[in-house]
């Protein structure tokens, strides 16, 4: 909590969102990760959608990369949101 | 005197309002040359590496769209994914051990971002000229001196930092075809996103954002306290010689005027990339980078005391007391780290060379053939993660199945997979009665038939 009230004292949201976006930058780092090392995206893609270009690697990667970012950024922010709601317990 | 540091910055143009820049001063010293050679060697090996070459090919690629890792003559596959994760945990492990013994030694050496953040100051220094210059330039309105300076430093930012993203895409693209795609103009779309987005993420960390990284980013610097003891090695500065602080005459007795040997001068504040005291304490935003030990020594040195006012030391040490290097908490992740070490060592030289998948045709589940026997056809995935090339001969190890050839042979370069397809026919006059059957495939290097490989696979067949 002294993190969050340090935040406010600085009087911005900035670092709030800087800081949701960078930890969630990193739970998703290791979630693509972990992901792609046992899911092979490609065979996966060519089942689900047959193309007659079906899009490469690196792309499936960079989406899956996103997807898992956004997650993590949602579930961030709303701890963030909590966290800085006004509790009416803590005042004194 | 830290007021002169106030009254020099100006609030940042950032998003943090409250947040004052920090003007670093250049110091040299001890442990600015070990921070510098330590910044060339670590640079030298990020933007040297992707263009060593080992056995014809990229001796470090982490090829994702080909799903093998190639470090050196190792090739690691997505199976291996456990030594990845292992890896991990010995560094982690490291770090600890590290931090219990010497502090933030990584922080003030080797982070990535300390060593950036370095290399960006430095090309600040170069354009825009020393301490005093930057806080003047910045506070001057704009000119076309200003425009061409700051211009400048943008421009040597912008490219090193462009440059940094594409050695980093470097390594998961073989770098030199990623070259010649550049130089064409020719780059995929990814590949163009990910080199801005790393360029862009490197100007930000080490341009922009530089000691609030540390200070509200890192989670290491955290918990790092968790890991300090009164035995740990970190940059205090000696209170009790110190203090009082204050300025006086040089060659004067400060003893009998009651001073202490800190004489107020605020060096070790100007060059402390955090932009902190350390004369108020260990805090959590000091790196240890040693910069201010290399001030005070200098002024040390000048007022001809010994050096060593502001030092590495312990805390026992400060106190007067011994300092013990050896403690439970050290034997404990020095003996986990060997373990993980050796043990890693072990599996990985000990990890199956090679590895065998069976797939099963997918067009068609099995076919009849004219002497009525039944036929499958199945994918064999042979992966050779051996160093050198080796040619493999299928088995079949079931009496009922025949292979057709009978032992059909594929050439597999190293570290490749090769799809080999295979038939497998059962004969008709041993009617089964079950119509799904089960046999096992082998393969063995021919040249060396101690590597082996074996899968099951089902086999299908009409029910009668
Ligand atoms: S207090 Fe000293 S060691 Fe710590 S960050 Fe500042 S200059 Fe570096
Ligand atoms: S550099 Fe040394 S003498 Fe100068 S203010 Fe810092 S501790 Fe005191």
């Amino acid at each position: 909590m002294s993190q969050v009230a340090n935040h406010e004292s600085l009087g911005t949201h900035g670092r709030i969102w800087l800081t949701v976006l960078w930890t969630s930058f990193l739970a998703a780092s290791g979630a693509t990760m972990v992901f792609f090392a046992f899911v092979d995206p490609r065979p996966a893609i060519e089942m689900l959608a047959p193309a007659a270009a079906p899009p490469s690697r690196t792309a499936l990667y960079s989406v899956g990369f996103f997807l898992f970012w956004m997650i993590a950024a949602l579930s961030a922010s709303l701890t963030a949101w909590l966290l800085s709601a006004p509790s009416r317990r803590s005042s004194p | 005197m830290t007021d002169t540091i106030k009254s020099g910055a100006q609030a940042d143009e950032s998003y943090y309002a409250a947040h004052q820049k920090v003007y670093p001063r250049d110091i040299a010293g001890r442990f600015a040359t070990l921070r510098i050679s330590a910044a060339w060697l670590l640079l030298g090996l990020f933007y040297g590496l992707p263009w060593l070459r080992w056995n014809g090919r990229q001796a470090i690629l982490f090829d994702l769209p080909a799903r093998k890792f190639h470090l050196f003559g190792l090739t690691l596959w997505p199976q291996d994914f456990i030594f990845l994760t292992w890896l991990l945990v010995i560094a982690a492990l490291s770090l600890f051990f590290f931090t219990a013994v010497a502090g933030r030694l990584w922080c003030g050496y080797a982070c990535p971002q300390t060593v950036w953040t370095e290399v960006f100051l430095w090309m600040e220094r170069v354009t825009e000229g020393d301490r005093t210059r930057r806080m003047k330039l910045d506070a001057a309105p704009w000119s076309l001196h200003k425009l061409g300076r700051k211009g400048a430093k943008q421009l040597l930012w912008v490219s090193f930092a462009l440059w940094t993203g594409f050695t980093f895409v470097g390594f998961f693209t073989p770098i030199t075809l990623l070259g010649e795609l550049a130089l064409t103009g020719a780059l995929g779309p990814w590949e163009s996103f990910w080199i801005f987005f790393y360029g862009l993420a490197t100007y930000g960390n080490a341009g922009f954002l530089r000691e609030q990284v540390c200070k509200y980013m890192c989670p290491y610097a955290r918990f790092q306290s968790a890991m300090f003891d009164r035995n740990t090695l970190i940059i205090t500065y000696d209170l009790e010689r110190g203090e009082p602080r204050g300025g006086r005459r040089k060659g004067s007795d400060a003893r009998s005027a009651g001073l202490g040997d800190c004489v107020d001068c605020t060096l070790c504040v100007q060059v402390c990339p955090t932009g902190i005291d350390i004369r108020a304490g260990l805090q959590y935003e000091c790196i240890a980078c040693a910069a201010c030990i290399d001030a005070c020594d200098s002024v040390m040195d000048r007022m001809h005391y010994p050096r060593g006012l502001v030092r590495y030391a312990t805390q026992n040490n400060l106190d007067r007391q011994s300092t013990r290097i050896i403690r439970p908490r050290i034997i404990v992740y020095g003996v986990l780290l060997l373990a993980l070490c050796a043990g890693f060592v072990i599996a990985l030289g000990r990890r199956a060379p090679v590895a065998l998948d069976v797939l099963h045709d997918r067009n068609a589940l099995y076919r009849p053939l004219d002497d009525g026997a039944i036929e499958n056809v199945y994918l064999l995935k042979i992966m050779n993660k051996d160093a050198i090339p080796h040619r493999f001969r299928v088995e079949l190890g079931d009496a009922g199945y025949r292979l057709d050839p009978i032992a059909p042979q594929f050439d597999v370069p190293a570290g490749e997979v090769f799809n080999a397809p295979v038939r497998v026919r059962r004969a008709a006059l041993e009617q089964r009665h079950d119509a799904v059957g089960r046999l096992r495939l082998r393969i063995v290097a021919t040249d060396a038939p101690s590597l082996q490989a074996q899968a099951d696979a089902r086999f299908f067949a009409p029910r009668d």
